[in-house]
């Protein structure tokens, strides 16, 4: 597995380093947002970890130049607290985000999901009509979905929600994303507050299964996920 | 229309009823209240009737009406003219009852001029006596110097018209001079009077010195008699006229005079740089104006400062001393509009919010009510003119105050932002050099307190960025928010030692509240921290969330040993931390005076209690949204 690092501060570019290091990743490190679009292109990475505030380009235009060329997955990292931030990158085409200051075990938890989402998208076979994640299974055909082989009911909205994060699992899914694609609408306060409920709906009627717990993640202010098993 | 309220003040006694009922409207009402007299200045007030008057000024004003002193012989047409240029909506004044039915009575005549507003006739038994005043003035009138003058030109007019006699022009001539000689009269002499006596004077000369038959004051040729009567009437008109002009001329002259005086008076006070220079250029254009001695204190927070005061050359006597008691009287009573004692009076010098300064004058001689005008004029312009600067100086400071809080929103900005990355380093390398090395106690003891002081650190960190955003602005980005998702994430980014105690979650499903999520989060965080910071490893800690009519309340409950009732008070305070926290773990006491700042911005308020059996409940309230399933 080769990570890119692209990241000025030399002390966090270290800590990443000697993380990835003890973990067995091979790595490059780029200072700079132009370095980084050179080696993503000359090194072909299978994950891109990279710092929104470089000293030269925006880290958005980072990733927009790199999504021209390849689909390895963006993991961002930001100083910035303010969620317009993380979510104009994510619709830009990160795929997860990283929040400074964050814990090595979580950096090494989002490499690790990554990882098992890119083994999932290299061996998909689009045709194939079933979704399978740890204890939860997708029949797209017959529009089931069976917990720990048990039929759970979800309503439209659900199932339709249910699909749309297992066709991007792994992917942080934006709020505007998610309204865009399910109630194909200008997102306003009513829908923001039937996506929160139905989505909370979904995640329970999941987390029935201690085997699920968690699949569903909310990140407040910015999306949901559902984690790739 | 909003209403605005006129009374016309005058000098009789049952004035002040009128003034009353004129105030108890316009305080019922909320209005405006302006008081009015038109001066004649053709009239000299009695000396009673002028005490009587200022009483009656002073009156209105201290029932807040903002009195105006109009210069005029017909007071009908100037009070219409104020009342017009103010939207007056109602007249108060008094009339003589029998005067009521008279056509020109100024009940009547502002009937007609103003016919927009209501009049209110308030009967009058003691209004100023016509005929007696007529007679007052009339003593007056007579001036030798004006008689002789009279007399001269008459006797000059004769002398002419005798060499017309003589040199056998026609009688016509003689008759023009003398018209022209009662014209003259009537513009050098004060009164229409002497100009009226020329006319007759004129007419007995004309018959006695050169009419058949001569020397006599018999008429054999009726036709004269037409001649007589024409030449009288036309002498009386053009003497009336003149007469008429000249005072209209000196009336406007008064007028103009007096605004020229607001007029410099007012360019003046434009170049007063501050209050004092203000005080300074009013207390110097009256002492001109007045030549008598002016001298002011300032006023601070409703206390009388220290006497300015000009002495005059050879007058080097003290300023009397009663003027001090009289400008604390005035501090003590926000609404008297002055103090007159027995050689001063007292002016307060007020603004739209407090009273800047107190003016003295020195009342040797009465004033007469022209100065006591231009007097209070200029105060009430002084004290414009102190509202404006006042204003200037307060725009002035908020503007500074927001750059500086803006400086400060900035730094503390900034300053979190840049922690984090450092933050970074030193919290991730300390959980590596932990993870590495698990043998070692020495090694994982320093590596935990790095984890730890860092984490402490980022959430000041955090604090001071969301309170920066807070106290900035006073500005949330609310939106709809699950309840359950906001204190999950809030645990999720609690104290690393939160396992050391048992924290349990119980939420109502589907409780939707408008929040700025980031902000509650960060509230949830602080008071999670606090309780697993302050409560012995084990407690117990249960975050609450649950609908209370129209809103969500939210509770952190613990088992803890509790906060004492007077520790409670200060709690939100900032920079307080809790006394316990004086053992050596440091706090900012930042967080819990943030909560406090954060739902005091949605609207609501944080408060404390006890627990039972022991320990503390934290409880807030948000705004709640409805949800109706559209989709089930």
């Amino acid at each position: 597995m080769n990570i890119l690092i692209v990241e000025d501060d030399r002390s966090v570019a270290n800590l990443i380093a000697a993380t990835l290091r003890s973990s067995d990743y091979h790595y490059q490190i780029a200072q700079n947002g132009k370095e980084a679009i050179l080696q993503a292109a000359s090194h072909a990475p299978d994950i891109i970890l990279l710092d929104l505030g470089l000293p030269d380009i925006d880290g958005v235009e980072v990733i927009e130049s790199v999504r021209g060329f390849s689909q390895a997955p963006i993991i961002v990292i930001s100083a910035r607290s303010e969620d317009s931030d993380k979510i104009t990158a994510l619709d830009a085409g990160a795929d997860d985000y990283l929040t400074k200051p964050f814990s090595v075990e979580e950096l090494l938890a989002r490499l690790r999901s990554t990882a098992r989402r890119l083994q999932y998208v290299s061996s998909d076979e689009p045709a194939s009509p079933l979704f399978v994640n740890g204890v939860l299974q997708i029949d797209r055909d017959a529009q089931e979905v069976t917990l720990n082989g048990e039929i759970i009911h979800l309503t439209p909205v659900e199932y339709r929600l249910l699909t749309l994060l297992a066709q991007h699992a792994g992917k942080v899914l934006t709020h505007s994303y998610l309204m865009k694609e399910i109630w194909h609408c200008v997102p306003d306060e009513s829908v923001k507050a039937n996506l929160r409920v139905n989505m909370a709906s979904l995640r329970r009627k999941i987390e029935k299964s201690p085997d699920a717990r968690g699949m569903i993640q909310t990140h407040v202010g910015i999306g949901y996920r559902l984690l790739k098993y | 229309m909003t209403a605005h309220i006129l009374v016309c003040l005058s000098s009789s006694p049952s004035n002040a009823r009128i003034i009353r009922s004129a105030a108890r409207t316009a305080a019922l009402l909320h209005s405006p209240f302006t008081g009015v007299y038109v001066r004649d200045p053709q009239r000299k007030l009695k000396a009673d009737d002028e005490k009587r008057l200022q009483e009656n000024i002073a009156l209105a004003t201290e029932l807040g009406a903002q009195v105006e002193i109009l210069e005029g012989s017909d007071p009908a047409y100037r009070i219409a003219d104020l009342a017009r240029s103010r939207s007056v909506s109602e007249i108060f004044l008094g009339s003589p009852p029998s005067s009521l039915n008279a056509q020109n009575s100024l009940a009547n005549r502002l009937l007609e001029y103003v016919p927009d507003a209501e009049i209110h006739i308030i009967p009058d038994s003691g209004i100023e006596n016509r005929s007696q005043l007529q007679i007052a003035g009339q003593k007056k009138r007579f001036s030798p110097r004006d008689l002789l003058a009279a007399i001269l030109i008459e006797a000059g007019a004769t002398l002419i018209c005798w060499l017309i006699f003589l040199s056998q022009y026609e009688n016509a001539n003689i008759i023009t001079v003398y018209i022209l000689a009662s014209l003259i009269v009537s513009v050098v002499t004060a009164d229409r009077i002497y100009g009226a006596l020329c006319a007759f004077a004129s007419f007995l000369l004309f018959n006695f010195l050169f009419t058949e038959p001569r020397f006599t004051l018999l008429v054999y040729d009726t036709r004269y008699l037409v001649t007589y009567f024409v030449m009288f009437m036309a002498s009386l008109i053009a003497g009336t006229l003149a007469s008429r002009l000249k005072e209209n001329a000196r009336q406007a002259s008064a007028n103009a005079a007096r605004t020229r005086i607001l007029l410099e008076f007012n360019e003046d006070l434009q170049e007063a740089s501050d209050e004092e220079d203000c005080l300074e250029i009013t207390a110097r254009q009256l002492r001109e104006l007045l030549q008598r001695r002016i001298a002011f204190r300032r006023c601070e927070n409703g206390k009388p400062g220290e006497l300015h005061c000009w002495q005059e050359g050879e007058r080097n006597e003290p300023y009397p001393a009663e003027e001090k008691e009289l400008s604390e009287s005035l501090c003590a009573d926000p609404l008297l509009p002055g103090a007159s004692g027995e050689k001063v009076l007292v002016l307060p010098i007020r603004g739209s919010k407090h009273l800047y300064a107190l003016l003295s004058v020195e009342r040797e001689g009465e004033l007469d009510s022209y100065e006591d005008h231009i007097l209070r004029s200029l105060c009430a312009e002084c004290s414009l003119m102190l509202d404006n600067l006042t204003n200037a100086r307060e725009r002035e400071n908020a503007l500074i105050l927001a750059e500086n809080e803006k400086f400060r929103a900035d730094l503390l900005r900034s300053l979190s932002h840049d922690f984090r990355t450092p933050l970074t380093a030193i919290s991730g390398n300390a959980e590596s050099l932990l993870r590495s090395a698990p043998e070692e106690e020495e090694v994982r003891r320093i590596a935990g307190d790095i984890l730890d002081d860092s984490g402490w650190l980022n959430e000041m960190a955090e604090n001071l960025l969301a309170m920066s955003r807070i106290e900035s602005t006073q500005e949330i980005h609310t939106s709809v928010e699950l309840a359950e998702d906001l204190i999950r994430e809030a645990l999720e980014h609690a104290d690393r030692h939160k396992q050391d105690h048992q924290i349990t979650l119980q939420c109502e499903e589907d409780l939707l509240v408008e929040a700025d999520a980031r902000l509650i989060i960060q509230v949830l965080i602080n008071l999670l921290n606090n309780a697993i910071k302050y409560t012995p490893a084990g407690s117990e800690i249960r975050v609450e969330a649950f609908r209370e009519e129209d809103k969500v309340r939210f509770r952190v409950i613990d088992n803890g040993e509790g906060i004492s009732d007077e520790r409670k008070i200060h709690l939100f305070e900032r920079f307080r931390t809790d006394g316990r926290a004086a053992d050596g773990s440091r706090s900012l006491g930042l967080g819990l005076s943030l909560c406090a700042s954060i739902i005091q911005a949605h609207g609501e308020t944080i408060e404390v209690k006890d627990n039972e059996p022991h320990g503390t409940i934290v409880t807030f309230c948000l705004k709640g949204v409805d949800y109706e399933y559209p989709d089930r």
